[in-house]
Parts: structure tokens; C-alpha cells; sequence
């Protein structure tokens, strides 16, 4: 009970985090990246709640436009990797066999260098950007989730009711979109929930590194990098961000626990 | 046949990782000879020298012959060519990181194991729940707060406000205090979790019950009936998180400014200089090709049957 309602909280938190990051104007009247120096360095409070950088800009507008990137490449990683994963465990899966073997030896074979290093190198081929990052941590993400799915829609393929599809004559790729993925959405959801929540953490992380966003758009994990200079004068530069990332991804973590069955 | 098989796996997944390095560099924009024959030069190349270097080499010859050539110097005299941005020698520039990165990873590997042993352990056993959910919960604040927002909250207040360690850098003992203890942190985390499940697995087996019905006493129960068939699962499945362990290597290097494998590779892709991030991918690649046959290797050990059904993926 405490657990659902704590979920139901959370995913309405975020669902508000979201919107004010993608509607930003209802939220802050500033520009992003607006250089006022006469406001430069100002504490949080008054007009800027979260007070201004080193060069007057409002950091909570920043921290908004920032969410976009740093959520926004995160649901896209947790679409475009779920997606994948399904489709890959779903057909891997409901073949098996020499398909089986060969679809989960290619995933396996991607698995072998960590995702966020084979990400990097990923990237370092391709045009510099955000999309570029968020095509690469997709590539490097989705064999995990495919191995999780796969097992789980395998025990899936027992039941009966395909058993009786199969007897009327059902095509496989009704099969598997009509019968085979629905039945596993609950996984499926967790998925895209813990994808989502690992997309913030890779996105922030190579950000802050110096790779995706181009100066001076903010992200959250660029904004950090940003403040390092300021940490003894201006802590809250870096709190800011810190605390968005930590936040969603709690947020994320008990929305998931919608999907648990009931005790 | 079993080993055979794996160690064929092995070699197909490496010709991979070496095709992928090779074309790296393959699609770099400029011509290659003209590249090499201007290392260590304060002037323009004469012409002979890029011919003659495009000769040695084999820049004039199909792709599939220069592959061979490439593989044959890497593998047979250690020769990946040169930075395009220092101009030194990749091996040299690869081999004077690599220790700095063990050391790291190695530390840090060893006081993991201290830490989420004992923890998970208990948090696998206990009996009381809220012992066991704040363990899990310590152990999720560890893996879920970004590594590179632990090393800069970590500088901020050890180092910044209370002044008590260095911020960045190398030099005695006091240098390494925060980045191994940002990465314990992090490392500890997945591994608490991973041996907290691994006992938890086994402590609901049937013959647990049987054990306590006939009144061991606890201690026993757990070491000798629980730990003792949970180790090889968890030393698996720890293999398995070396990979968190290098993802977390190179963040941690970058942000202490530690001249290590992970740092060398950022900088490099931010400069865009292939021959190294070849060099790199190739380590790497290599690391983690010895790594992965450990693990199937431990699996087959573990459990014979897995051997029958291996290639349908590792579900722990």
C-alpha cells in the first residue's frame, strides 16, 4: 500500500519535472543563455531562486533547459533501447534454436566491453553532438535488457493460450505483438524504467566529461563540470544540478514500484 | 569440447575487436603515409620517404591485405603506430597508464570486497527486515548516485571546505584517499547487492529448512551450508561487475586528473586521435576477451548442465 502510493507520488513528481522542463516559460521567465553580467554570482533567492553563474545567467532556467537534454536523451536511450530489446528477445525467444543462438551470440559478443566505454568509443566515430550520444549508449544498453527479456518471455512460451493461437494458425509476428509482448509489458515497463534511470547516470556522466552538449547549452552533467572552478565560493552551483540528477532518479526508481505485484 | 568451443568464441570475438580497431583508423580523413612520415619532423616529408613509407607499410594494397600487415605488427612487434597528437608512440604512451589504472582498480577492488562482504552477507541472512532493507537501501544510494557527482560532492567538502585532502592529482597516500574512496563507494554498492541475492537464493532452499529443523546452530548453517555454495556464484558474478569497475576507473580518472588507461582515452577522443583510442580499444578489448572466457569457463564449472545450454545467455 505504502509502496503504491509512494509510486504514484513519484511518477507524478516526475511527470511534473518533465513538463517543466519541456515548458519552461511557465516555470522561469529567464533565458537560458542570457549573459548579464551585472547579475553575476548572485545568492539564491529574490527574483533567481536558485540564484545566477558566473556569468548572470538564472540557474534554474539553465537547470530547465539543461533537464530537457539530460531527461530527454534519457527517455530516448530508454525508448530506442526497450524497443530494441523487445524486439530482439521477442523474436530470439519465440524461434529459438539456431535463431536463438545466433541473435543471443550477437548480443552477447556486444556485451563483452562495458556499455559505457564501448558508448565512448562509439561516439568517438561519429559526429560530435547529443544524438550521436544517445545513439551510442542505445547500441551499447540494449543487449543487457534483451538478455533479461528473453529469458523471461521464454518461460512465457509455455502457456497454453499460444499453444491454442498456434493451433488456429496465427502468424508469428501476430504471435509475438499480439500475444507474446503484451503479456510481458510489466517487464517490459521495468525495463524502460531502469533504462530511463541508467540513461540520466550515462548522459549526465559523459556530459560531464565534456562529450554530447556544445557549449554554453546547458545539461546537467556539463552544468557540474561548469561549477567545479566555483565550489569554494558558489556551492550551490553544483548542488543544483547534483540534487536534479539524484532526484529523478529516485523518482524513477519508486515509480517502479507501481509495477510490483501486489504483497 | 566444451573449452574448445569458447576459446573458438574467444578468437572470432577478438578478429572482431581487431577489424573494428583497424578500421578506426582506416577512416581517419588524410593520407596514412603522409601521416607516419611526418612524426618527429620540424619540416614537410620528402616525397621518397612517403613512398617509401607507403611501400613498407602497404597503403597501396587492398584493405584485406593491409589488415594482415597491421595485425602482424601488432601482434608480432607491439607496434600501434603513433599519436597524431603527441607524436609519441601509442604502446609507450599505453603502458606508462596502464599502472596507474591498476593500481587504482586494484585498491579498490580490494577494499570492495572488506565492505560488501560482511554486508552483504548479513543483509543475505538476517532475519530482520529492516536490517536487510537498510543495507539494500545503503547499497543503492552507493550504485545509483552518478560516480562523477560523488568524486565532485567528495571534493567539495573534503577538500574545498574542510581542507583535510588534496583535491586533484597524484603524489603520497593523501592523493589517493578520495578517488579510491569515491570508487569503493560506488563498486561496494552493486556488490553488496550482487552477494546479498546470491545468499539470499540459497538460504530459500528446502534443505536450509531441513538444517535448522535439526538445530545447527546458526553460524553453521550459514557458513559451511549457505556461503559455501554461494561463493562460486558470487565470485561470477563479481567477475561480471569488473566491467562497472573500468566504466568507474575512467570517470574517476578524469575528474582527480589521474594520467591513467581512462583519462589517456577521453582525452583522446575529445582530440579525436585514433591511432590511440586503436591502441586502447585493443587492451581493452583483449582485458575483456580473458575476462568473459573466466566467466564461461567458472559457469561450466559450476554447473555442468550450463555447459549443455550455454550461448542461451547468462540469467543470473
Amino acid at each position: 500500500m505504502i509502496r503504491k502510493a509512494l509510486g504514484f507520488i513519484s511518477l507524478g513528481l516526475l511527470v511534473l519535472i518533465l513538463l517543466a522542463c519541456f515548458f519552461p516559460g511557465f516555470v522561469s521567465p529567464y533565458q537560458p543563455n542570457a549573459i548579464e553580467f551585472s547579475r553575476k554570482f548572485f545568492p539564491p533567492g529574490g527574483p533567481h531562486w536558485m540564484g545566477t553563474d558566473e556569468l548572470g545567467r538564472d540557474v534554474l532556467t539553465r537547470l530547465l533547459y539543461g533537464g530537457r537534454v539530460t531527461l530527454g536523451s534519457a527517455l530516448g536511450i530508454a525508448v530506442g533501447s526497450t524497443l530494441l530489446a523487445s524486439l530482439w528477445a521477442g523474436v530470439s525467444a519465440y524461434n529459438g534454436g539456431a535463431v536463438d543462438e545466433l541473435l543471443t551470440r550477437i548480443a552477447d559478443l556486444l556485451m563483452i566491453i562495458p556499455g559505457l566505454l564501448f558508448a565512448l568509443l562509439l561516439v568517438s566515430i561519429m559526429e560530435p553532438g547529443m544524438s550521436s550520444l544517445v545513439i551510442a549508449l542505445i547500441i551499447a544498453r540494449w543487449p543487457g535488457y534483451s538478455r533479461i527479456l528473453r529469458g523471461q518471455i521464454y518461460s512465457l512460451l509455455s502457456e497454453d493460450y499460444l499453444l491454442a493461437a498456434r493451433a488456429i494458425g496465427a502468424r508469428s509476428s501476430r504471435i509475438i505483438w499480439h500475444h507474446l509482448l503484451p503479456n510481458a509489458r510489466t517487464l517490459i515497463l521495468t525495463v524502460f524504467g531502469l533504462s530511463f534511470a541508467s540513461g540520466i547516470i550515462s548522459i549526465s556522466s559523459l556530459s560531464y566529461l565534456g562529450f554530447g552538449v556544445q557549449l554554453p547549452n546547458p545539461e546537467w552533467g556539463a552544468m557540474i563540470n561548469a561549477a567545479r572552478p566555483f565550489l569554494q565560493i558558489r556551492p550551490y552551483l553544483m548542488v543544483f544540478p547534483g540534487l536534479a540528477i539524484v532526484i529523478t532518479i529516485l523518482l524513477t526508481n519508486f515509480s517502479l514500484g507501481l509495477l510490483e505485484p501486489e504483497a | 569440447m566444451f573449452i574448445l568451443r569458447k576459446l573458438l568464441i574467444g578468437l572470432i570475438y577478438l578478429v572482431v575487436i581487431s577489424l573494428g580497431a583497424f578500421l578506426m583508423v582506416r577512416q581517419m580523413p588524410g593520407d596514412p603515409a603522409l601521416l607516419i612520415a611526418n612524426q618527429n619532423r620540424e619540416s614537410e616529408a620528402p616525397p621518397e620517404l612517403v613512398e617509401q613509407i607507403r611501400e613498407e607499410y602497404g597503403f597501396d594494397e587492398p584493405l584485406p591485405e593491409q589488415y594482415w600487415r597491421w595485425l602482424g605488427r601488432v601482434v608480432l612487434k607491439g607496434d600501434l603506430g603513433y599519436s597524431t597528437h603527441t607524436q609519441q608512440p601509442v604502446t609507450s604512451a599505453v603502458l606508462r597508464s596502464l599502472p596507474i589504472s591498476l593500481q587504482l582498480a586494484g585498491i579498490t577492488f580490494g577494499l570492495t570486497l572488506l565492505i560488501s562482504f560482511p554486508l552483504g552477507l548479513l543483509a543475505g541472512v538476517t532475519r530482520n527486515q529492516q536490517l536487510d532493507a537498510f543495507i539494500q537501501g545503503l547499497a543503492w544510494t552507493g550504485y545509483s548516485i552518478p560516480v562523477f557527482l560523488l568524486a565532485v560532492v567528495a571534493i567539495w567538502l573534503f577538500a574545498v571546505e574542510w581542507d583535510l585532502l588534496p583535491a586533484i592529482g597524484r603524489g603520497g597516500i593523501r592523493y589517493m584517499v578520495l578517488p579510491v574512496a569515491v570508487l569503493t563507494i560506488h563498486l561496494s554498492g552493486w556488490n553488496t547487492q550482487i552477494i546479498r541475492s546470491s545468499m539470499r537464493e540459497i538460504a530459500g532452499k528446502p534443505y536450509i529448512k531441513v538444517a535448522e529443523a535439526k538445530g545447527l546452530k546458526r553460524a553453521r548453517i550459514v557458513l559451511i551450508h549457505i556461503l559455501k555454495p554461494a561463493l562460486l556464484p558470487i565470485i561470477t558474478a563479481l567477475l561480471i561487475q569488473l566491467g562497472n569497475l573500468f566504466s568507474g576507473t575512467f570517470i574517476i580518472e578524469t575528474v582527480f586528473a589521474w594520467n591513467g588507461v581512462g583519462r589517456l582515452l577521453v582525452d583522446s577522443i575529445l582530440a579525436r586521435d585514433f591511432p590511440v583510442i586503436q591502441g586502447i580499444l585493443l587492451y581493452v578489448g583483449v582485458v575483456f576477451a580473458l575476462i568473459n572466457l573466466m566467466i564461461d569457463l567458472l559457469y561450466g564449472y559450476l554447473n555442468p548442465a550450463a555447459i549443455e545450454t550455454l550461448g542461451k545467455g547468462r540469467s543470473s
